[in-house]
């Protein structure tokens, strides 16, 4: 399989693709290069490439079967080192020399990424983030601060299916209005009973799903939204200097996601019209949707794994906005001495006021 | 002369001795003309209404009739007072069997002082669950308990109500903390499914093509309002006691 390394014309140094300033830039000589001028290494990809994989099995041991599925290995240019990845590895950084490198095969064809997203912000920002997103959290344990293996923070190029969808929509609703009065003798309530029914159609576009399994998908939605504004056309040189992953779940089995997404927020449009009622129901809801083709995208997105007592804790910051996510363990001891401080004292204070104005 | 001494020191001593014997016949400070109570009963009662006839200078009266013959308890409650030859200073607790009325009413300024209307409300209401379950004795031991507390402590303050402070205070203390600590830990959580694609709509693409509003019925109800029986008001000229069914 065609590894890519993109070397510098200048000190022959690999380049990669640098977030301050949104272009290619060498880390060694510190000149910077256009996409455009890297856009011939991407010829290739628009034939149907071949996967020709090169097995190995590694010396002074025996696999067993089904054990070396799914593992690709490949040979590093500038070293000669051995980069192990999986099946669907796209971008990564040989182990020995730590030189970025792109799986070409990845994305030949129709797997070519009809759009990527570039990292705009760096690990530098990343780990600002991570940090920020400790402070201010009082049952936060300490150790788990101090243990975090910060620097492993990855830049991942995460696949995305993104869909279209035109939703045509009737739903019928059952309303009151309640209205009440009353005289000397009696208070009235008058229910006036209504059926309603909205329809129409309602358009969304380039809704998100996460298309690699390894990834959590629930994680990635929290991380959105991603401004598609900021996309541009695929070209395999924004990979340099980052990690990227090929989808594995294909676009017909996500778009169930997406569908269940659009479907929630056509009901909430469509019953926000329905105004000026006590109570509102739908009775029944009848939505169909017409999808348009889905787009691959990579969006850009800085990974940490980390385990603490046992249960893994992974956070994510979009690459793009910033915005950082990530559940955080409870410290149990200190949230027992919050509760019974905390109690303690605010009953002093209620003891003490009420004793206070009993003798007033 | 000496007739004439004689006859004057027994006239005397026989005065006093009627005017004794009146009083005790006319002002007992228990009397149960409906029979509700066993002689245990009320000689237990009575025993401890003298008590607090002592205690406080004050009568506290109990009478059970069957009939309130036509009158309101009210008008009932004051006859008694007026006519029966109570102290000025005097809580009345009036029951009839006829309709089940029980009525509770205060006379003289301390009196009055101590116990307002609100007070005689909450002494019925006290007492009514153990008129309507036939405990009469039990009924009116609540009766002179609470007339005591409210007394004691119109004269000579109420006790400081240490426990009930104590566990109001821990309450609330463990409840504002129980609050406060949990918007600690939904802090720690920030990772949240999207369900809606609410920012992934195309601007302007929302067509209500369809949007009808129809009228298919209307439905009056009413509840009457019920008429305040037992009659609070406190204008002027003294209180009108607390008045009730049980």
């Amino acid at each position: 399989m065609a590894l890519q390394q993109y070397k510098c014309p200048c000190c022959d140094g690999a380049i990669e693709f640098d977030t301050s300033v949104q272009k290619m830039k060498c880390p060694y000589c510190d000149t910077e290069f256009e996409m455009e001028t890297l856009a011939s290494y991407d010829e290739d990809l628009k034939n149907e490439q071949n996967d020709d994989m090169t097995w190995d099995t590694s010396a002074g041991g025996e696999w067993q079967e089904g054990e070396t599925d799914g593992l690709r290995v490949y040979s590093c240019k500038a070293c000669g080192g051995e980069i192990v990845g999986d099946e669907t590895t796209a971008a990564t950084s040989c182990p020995f020399c730590d030189n970025p490198v792109v799986m070409m095969g990845q994305f030949a064809g129709d797997l070519k990424p009809d759009c990527v997203i570039p990292f705009k912000l760096d690990k530098k920002a990343a780990i600002e983030a991570l940090k920020k997103h400790y402070l201010g959290k009082k049952l936060l344990p300490k150790a788990f601060k101090d243990q975090n293996h910060i620097e492993e923070i990855k830049g991942v190029y995460v696949p995305f299916w993104l869909y279209d969808a035109d939703a045509n929509a009737h739903i019928r609703y059952k309303g009151t209005k309640v209205r009440a009065w009353s005289d000397s003798n009696y208070r009235y309530t008058e229910t006036s009973y209504y059926s309603i029914t909205r329809g129409g159609t309602i358009g969304f576009e380039r809704v998100p799903v996460d298309g690699s399994s390894k990834i959590d998908d629930i994680l990635m939605e929290s991380i959105e939204p991603f401004e598609y504004s900021g996309a541009v056309d695929f070209q395999t040189a924004y990979l340099a200097g980052f990690f990227a992953d090929k989808y594995d779940v294909d676009s017909e089995q996500s778009i169930v996601r997406a569908n269940e997404r659009i479907r929630t927020s056509t009901a909430d449009a469509f019953s926000s019209t329905v105004n000026g009622y006590t109570t509102v129901a739908p009775v029944s809801t009848n939505i169909q949707l017409q999808n348009g083709k889905a787009k691959y995208a990579l969006y850009p997105v800085w990974l940490l794994t980390t385990s603490w007592n046992g249960e893994k804790y992974t956070f994510a910051m979009n690459g793009q906005t910033g915005k950082f996510v990530g559940d955080l363990p409870l410290d149990k001891a200190a949230y027992r001495k919050w509760l019974f401080g905390l109690a303690g004292i605010i009953s002093a204070a209620v003891f003490a006021i009420a004793t206070l104005f009993w003798f007033i | 002369m000496k007739k004439l001494i004689i006859f004057l020191v027994s006239t005397l001593l026989l005065f006093s001795a009627i005017s004794t014997a009146v009083s005790a016949v006319t002002s007992p400070l228990l009397i149960d003309g409906a029979d509700l109570l066993s002689s245990e009963e009320e000689t237990s009662l009575t025993q401890s209404l003298e008590q607090f006839q002592a205690a406080y200078d004050m009568d506290a009266v109990i009478i059970t009739v069957d009939s309130l013959e036509g009158l309101t308890p009210e008008q009932y409650g004051k006859a008694i007072y007026d006519g029966w030859g109570y102290s000025d200073e005097c809580i009345v607790l009036l029951v009839s069997m006829e309709f089940h009325d029980v009525h509770i009413n205060s006379f003289g300024e301390v009196a009055q002082a101590a116990l307002s209307e609100d007070t005689e409300d909450t002494i019925r209401e006290n007492i009514t669950p153990y008129l309507s379950d036939g405990n009469y004795a039990e009924a009116f031991e609540t009766y002179i308990e609470d007339c005591t507390y409210y007394v004691d402590g119109y004269i000579n303050g109420f006790p400081f109500p240490f426990f009930t402070i104590l566990i109001t205070a821990l309450i609330v203390g463990f409840v504002i903390s129980l609050i406060v600590t949990g918007i600690m830990r939904a802090q720690l959580k920030s990772v949240r499914q999207q369900n809606a694609a609410t920012t992934y709509v195309k601007k302007g693409s929302m067509n209500v093509s369809e949007s009808r509003d129809l009228f298919l019925y209307r439905n009056v109800t009413r509840v009457k309002i019920p008429k305040n029986n037992s009659s609070s008001g406190g204008s002027g000229g003294g209180n009108h006691g607390s008045s009730g069914k049980f």
